[in-house]
């Protein structure tokens, strides 16, 4: 058997045959390789990146938010309503404007039907055809309605099996270990029932909360001026927290958007408006954090006398205005001033009624005094301090570019709602003068969304220490807070991050490599052996003579597998360089980028990892690498055979 | 060399003394024997078992082989025997059959019909294992177009029949550099083929024929793409070798020129030996 050394040597003659061909097929087989090789350093180094993030984020932990699945038709009801809801309605009327009668009667009141609500509205739009007594609607401002909603909640909630206890026996199948209050609806009222107060003042003209682009993200960057706020675990917080003292709040401890921030009080600290590209806005986003650390602000809640009050200074402004000069209009009786200040009083400017009226008046507040319902017109200023800085991301098409696909990667579309989060814990801390929980005056309307924000019914984060628990979870005890159907008892996602998503796109990559790894296995099999065979088939005289010389069929193959290894070695290291090198481009490129996107994503603006798409650490390389090898061999078999039994003396008889 | 053996002495004393003991003169006479049995097999005389050393034995040899859907028969019944250092000149016509009687010798192809045998031993029912130990160890090639290999210098493209054997790479280069001092191209050892002139590489590839120590030596037209002066110096070459080695050489050769400076010629017509 010939030496290694010498097959080397015979071997390495042929590299410089037919070497055009050679050339080509090196550098195609490289060229597939190499796209292999620089998606693997680049995914890897894009997974890890992503998964630093992510857990630097997350705390090593993977969370999930849960809502407990409350189908609507068993706690409200739709329009139109069924038929029999609304003979359930009627008939719940008929009792309930009875008992209120007999209420009245038995204090000595007087009872007028006028002050009936029908908790069903005539629906005229309804096609004729639905029989007349299904021909109705259901009246939401009816305190009917309210009043039924409250007990079908009650009834529901007596059989309900999503309550927060049974929560935590379903995670704890999947080892949970921890379970957050997260987006617990406050009890104030957003506008018009709060008012941001700027430059001392309220401005009474905005009724509606403002929406930016109709997106979660457009009302929770208008969450301040909107007056949103909810509870959620100091500990989901912990990265937007500047400060977790709650021994020196001077108000509320919120956590609000930088943009929000920066808009209302970014002028009077020197911030700039929010910069397009990625770097500057680390940049700004760290001196927003820096600038309005501990910036305090207000506004004032009114209830829904209060609010009664301002609408009718609104519409009494209007009546008098188109009034103006017509002969015998007769103004309100009783005009009412905005206050002067912001929160102030509201002022009495004109009282020109009768003692009649008066009277009557005094009387009606008597009434209502007397069957519970009076609300006094009462007002409250509220301080926040903002203790927090988030940046909201906004949606994004992530088909429009590597830098958005990989935002739509790392940025959770669920990490933020249109509340803003009050850290629980920094909260209760606070002395009672300065909390919420009473500023707004119960009703029957608020008690269903007390209900559900109730410890039974709020939502909750769950902690699972590993992604595959927190997958287990979410497939087979919940529905995604997408379905437009959903028949398990929660619904779900992940929350603080995408890692389900980076998961999954984990799985993506698997797969793609599964079908593209045998694909260019296949492509440069066919390439290796075309190339074999053509120079096997240039150097059959030279083998005839080889073999003429004394060369065993074995020394020929063996000279054969040299030369192929040759081959191979060859586009292995053209194949890496190439891919190493698109890799370490790439991450030049998008490198610094990407870690920008992802600092502001993830709100880690200290330590913060680097996002590089260049690790050779995936031991796929090494199966690629080692691949490019035992292909060669595969694929040269067959011209091997077919050149080791040819006879010698077919391509010497050419002589 | 057995049949040398089954002569007695005593035999060998008569034949020597029927020329007075001049050894000179039973020398002639042998060769002259020799030549005789040479020429009468040669002309189709089937004798039994040759009697002489013979080296190369080729005993009633047909070779056909179809040619598209033609049937070519390139050898036709031939009996030839070669004695050991003899220098044999192939010759003939195009189409004749000599390169197919050398590639036959050389136990590259295998005979229709008939027998080859090497140095007493039958070659056409061995292995091919078998078959490439016999050329590397009995035969030395020379092709009409030399091949050498284009990217190997000089003293690789001499070493390269060697290295299908198990010598030692010490040796072979020994021998590589007295090859080439040999054939007078010590000083072109590092030279690739393309750098040497046609008569060089002639002389190169006929060195490399040696590296193995063949007891035989086949050339096919070997100066077939020299010019005269080249061609007398490899003829002069080849009788060096047989001369300093004792090698058989079998050339084959359309040049008449040099078949009559060959020992012997066997004359092939249509196939077959004239």
């Amino acid at each position: 058997m010939i030496r290694p050394s010498y097959a080397v040597k015979l071997a390495r003659t042929k590299l410089r045959s037919k070497r055009g061909v050679l050339v080509t097929s090196i550098v195609v087989a490289s060229l597939l390789f190499a796209a292999l090789i620089a998606t693997i350093i680049v995914f890897t180094g894009a997974e890890k990146s992503a998964s630093n993030f992510i857990k630097k984020a997350g705390n090593d932990r993977y969370l999930v938010k849960t809502l407990p699945n409350i189908p609507y038709k068993s706690v409200g009801f739709v329009n139109p309503p069924s038929l029999e809801d609304i003979r359930a309605i009627k008939a719940f009327e008929k009792t309930y404007y009875e008992n209120l009668q007999n209420k009245y009667k038995s204090l000595g009141l007087e009872y007028s039907k006028d002050s009936e609500v029908s908790a069903l509205l005539p629906a005229a739009w309804m096609p004729e055809t639905t029989p007349e007594e299904q021909r109705v609607s259901v009246n939401w401002s009816s305190p009917v309605i309210d009043l039924l909603n409250v007990q079908k909640f009650e009834n529901y909630a007596k059989t309900a099996s999503n309550k927060f206890s049974d929560l935590k026996d379903i995670g704890g199948k999947y080892g949970a270990t921890g379970y957050y209050v997260v987006d617990k609806p406050s009890q104030l009222s957003p506008i018009p029932g709060s008012r941001l107060i700027q430059n001392e003042k309220e401005n009474y003209g905005e009724t509606e909360p403002k929406s930016g682009d109709m997106s979660t993200y457009g009302y929770y960057i208008n969450s301040i001026h909107n007056g949103n706020y909810s509870f959620t675990d100091q500990k989901l917080l912990n990265r937007y927290l500047l400060t977790t003292d709650a021994s020196n709040l001077k108000g509320v401890p919120v956590v609000v958007s930088a943009q929000e921030a920066a808009s209302l009080f970014g002028k009077t600290v020197g911030l700039g408006e929010e910069p397009k590209n990625a770097g500057d806005k680390r940049t700004w986003l760290k001196d927003v954090q820096t600038k309005l650390n501990g910036q305090t602000y207000q506004a004032c809640y009114r209830n829904s006398a209060e609010q009664a009050l301002l609408e009718k200074i609104q519409r009494d402004y209007v009546e008098i205005k188109s009034n103006e000069g017509v002969k015998g209009y007769k103004k309100p009786s009783m005009i009412y001033a905005y206050p002067t200040e912001g929160c102030g009083n509201i002022l009495l400017k004109e009282d020109t009624r009768v003692i009649s009226e008066k009277q009557t008046d005094t009387k009606n507040e008597e009434t209502q005094k007397r069957l519970g319902n009076y609300v006094m017109p009462q007002h409250s200023l509220v301080t926040f301090q903002i203790v927090g800085i988030k940046y909201a991301q906004p949606y994004t098409d992530y088909s429009k570019g590597v830098n958005e696909y990989v935002k739509s990667l790392l940025v959770s579309q669920d990490d933020f709602s249109t509340n803003l989060d009050i850290p629980l814990q920094m909260y209760e801390a606070l002395p009672d003068e300065m909390k919420i929980d009473d500023v707004q005056e119960s009703s029957n309307a608020l008690a269903t969304q007390r209900a559900r924000s109730s410890e039974d019914f709020s939502p909750r984060v769950l902690e699972f220490a590993t992604v595959e628990n927190a997958r287990s979870f979410l497939d087979n005890e919940t529905c995604s807070n997408s379905a437009s159907e959903c028949e398990k008892k929660f619904m779900a996602s992940p929350y603080g991050s995408n890692y389900l998503i980076l998961d999954e796109v984990n799985r993506l990559f698997t797969r793609i490599v599964s079908i593209a790894f045998p694909a260019v296995l296949g492509l440069s099999a066919i390439i290796i052996w075309f190339t074999i065979s053509r120079i096997m088939a240039e150097n059959r005289k030279e083998t005839a003579v080889y073999r003429a010389m004394g060369a065993k069929r074995s020394d020929v193959t063996a000279i054969y597998i040299v030369y192929v290894l040759l081959v191979a070695l060859q586009i292995a290291l053209v194949s890496l360089a190439i891919g190493v090198v698109a890799a370490f481009v790439a991450d030049n490129i998008y490198g610094k980028a990407l870690t920008d996107i992802a600092v502001t994503a993830f709100g880690i603006l200290d330590e913060a990892p680097k996002f590089s798409l260049f690790d050779l650490s995936s031991p796929l390389l090494l199966i690629v690498i080692g691949s490019i090898f035992v292909i060669s061999i595969i694929a040269s078999i067959q011209p091997l055979i077919r050149n080791s039994l040819r006879a010698p003396i077919r391509d010497i008889r050419d002589e | 060399m057995t049949h040398m053996n089954d002569i007695s002495d005593e035999k060998i004393n008569d034949f020597l003394s029927f020329f007075d003991g001049d050894i000179s003169a039973a020398q002639n006479a042998l060769s002259t024997f020799k030549r005789q049995q040479i020429d009468a097999l040669s002309n189709g005389y089937r004798a039994p078992r040759p009697i002489r050393d013979d080296i190369i034995s080729i005993q009633n040899v047909s070779k056909r082989y179809k040619l598209g859907k033609q049937t070519v028969d390139a050898l036709r019944d031939v009996t030839v025997s070669i004695g050991k250092g003899e220098f044999v000149a192939i010759t003939g016509a195009s189409g004749s059959g000599k390169s197919t009687l050398l590639q036959m010798i050389g136990c590259l192809d295998k005979p229709t019909t008939g027998s080859v045998i090497i140095e007493s031993k039958e070659t056409t029912g061995l292995r091919d294992t078998a078959l490439s130990e016999l050329r590397q160890n009995a035969f030395g090639f020379i092709f009409q177009s030399f091949y050498l290999q284009p990217f190997l210098r000089l003293d690789d493209n001499l070493a390269v029949p060697a290295m299908f054997t198990s010598k030692k790479k010490n040796d072979i280069d020994i021998k590589v550099a007295q090859l080439l001092e040999q054939v007078g191209l010590a000083e072109r050892a590092k030279h690739f083929p393309k750098e040497l002139s046609g008569g060089q590489i002639q002389r190169a590839a006929i060195a490399r024929a040696l590296i193995n120590n063949p007891r035989i030596v086949l050339a096919d037209e070997p100066t077939g793409n020299l010019d005269s002066a080249n061609s007398a110096s490899i003829i002069n070459l080849f009788r060096s070798i047989r001369d300093t080695f004792g090698t058989t050489i079998v050339v084959v050769t359309h040049d008449p020129d040099i078949a009559r400076q060959a020992d012997r010629v066997i004359h092939l017509k249509d196939g077959a030996v004239l």
